[in-house]
């Protein structure tokens, strides 16, 4: 694999899921990425996917567009378990839990575009 | 005669969560994130601001050095403030430190380092246990065999066997043989029992994971009632943290103010560090950081009555 710029990718995630969930579920994005980013760093990447799959009505059609962006940056950044892109509860289960530096790595990628999605969607308001 | 500097050891316990905030100069999950090191992402508290209430405090207890000699060197005359009074024989200005402007300035005897964080709590299916690192206790002067990054040493109150979560994260206990008990006998007894080693990497993760987040509301000054969308969320170092940091202490007979030693006739290097002391101690009352009227920033140094241990 080329060399990748990291930071690059979450920061062109980070954008992608400001603007998705922004059209998604307007005024209430910013409070949803938080709030998401508060589940991955206090319960992990498995607790981040499923917490996005729990959402009520009014979250819903956001939380969905975030779970995509989110499998999809961990697809580009080469993580176990997502070469694939299937469902990203399985991919944790399955590959991701059981290596410790790749699942630490998943998780670094999601907070920092996170952190830039939140201060992205801030600026949509 | 030689200039041999005292360094001065400092555990301190957090009694509250503590809050030194960035100034906002750094994105994060919350609109006030607090100080971290550069290179391991680990919180701190720098030494500035151990150093900057250290003062305040000890002006506060010291007669008529409140609240010229605390706060900020220049004077201000609108506002009736005549600034450090830079004599040589004011502990404060001695210890801390003055400037007078064109009138000349002085760096202070007592130099703070950084306080780093040793011990962190984290909860665990063994109840709470407080996580150390190799890198953190080098500073002690205490050697480890750093573990696997997927392993745990755990002291012997820890009640785990195979496995041990420390948040989210499952790692496995590659011995129960972790002993402090002698090394640092000012650390309460209760944390030392449930210390848990990790990798110096493992150390900067666990603790990100597991710092404290609160949302508050700002309140409008003027109508004393919350302002409109002023929610907002700040991280803190939880309480129960133990940090560590040295004061180093230059003996006043190799320095000058004016043409004078500084303290000759008020008690030395002594009173340098008595004065250093007399600061700490109302951090216990009165906190470092920001947010002290919304219970947080109390830290309890644990070793005064010692002067520092060795
Ligand atoms: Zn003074």
């Amino acid at each position: 694999m080329s060399t990748q710029n990291l930071d690059q990718l979450c920061a062109k995630f980070g954008w992608n899921i400001a603007d998705e969930v922004h059209q998604a579920i307007g005024k209430n994005a910013e409070n949803h990425i938080t709030k998401s980013l508060g589940v991955l760093q206090e319960d992990g990447v498995y607790a981040f996917f499923l917490y996005q799959a729990s959402r009520g009505q009014r979250e819903k059609p956001g939380a969905g567009k975030l779970r995509d962006q989110a499998r999809e940056l961990l697809k580009e950044a080469g993580i176990k378990g997502f070469e694939h892109a299937g469902e990203p509860l399985a991919a944790v289960r399955e590959y991701l839990a059981s290596d410790l530096d790749q699942l630490l790595l998943a998780k670094r990628l999601l907070e920092q575009a996170l952190i830039y999605a939140r201060y992205h969607a801030k600026a949509l308001e | 005669m030689t200039c041999q500097p005292d360094v001065n050891k400092y555990y301190a316990l957090a009694l509250d969560p503590i809050h030194v905030g960035t100034g906002g100069m750094r994105l994060g999950r919350v609109d006030m994130s607090i100080v971290r090191e550069p290179g391991t992402n680990v919180p701190k508290i720098p030494g500035t601001s151990l150093s900057g209430a250290a003062r305040t405090y000890a002006a506060m207890q010291e007669e008529g050095k409140f609240p010229h000699c605390a706060g900020q060197g220049q004077a201000d005359t609108g506002r009736g403030y005549q600034g450090h009074c830079g004599r040589p024989d004011c502990p404060i200005c001695v210890t801390f430190g003055f400037s007078k402007g064109d009138q000349g300035s002085f760096q202070g005897l007592a130099q703070f380092s950084d306080a780093r964080l040793v011990f962190f709590p984290v909860h665990s299916l063994a109840g709470p246990v407080w996580v150390t690192c190799p890198d953190a206790l080098k500073d002690l002067e205490i050697p480890g065999a750093e573990p696997e990054d997927h392993q745990v040493r755990v002291a012997s109150g820890v009640k785990a066997s195979g496995r041990l979560n420390l948040g989210w994260l499952m790692l496995d206990v590659a011995s129960n043989d972790f002993a402090l008990q002698d090394q640092v006998p000012n650390v309460p007894q209760d944390i030392l029992k449930h210390a848990v080693l990790v990798s110096n990497k493992m150390f900067g993760h666990i603790v990100n994971d597991n710092l404290e987040v609160r949302t508050s509301v700002s309140i409008d000054p003027a109508t004393g009632a919350a302002a409109e969308r002023a929610l907002f969320t700040y991280e803190a170092l939880p309480r129960a943290s133990v940090l560590y940091f040295e004061v180093v202490v230059s003996d006043p007979q190799f320095y000058k103010i004016g043409d004078k030693a500084p303290l000759q006739n008020n008690g030395g290097k002594q009173k340098v560090i008595k004065t250093v002391e007399k600061g700490l101690t109302l951090f216990e009352s009165l906190g470092v950081g920001g947010m002290n009227t919304r219970g947080m920033g109390r830290l309890r140094v644990l070793n005064l009555s010692a002067g520092g241990a060795e």
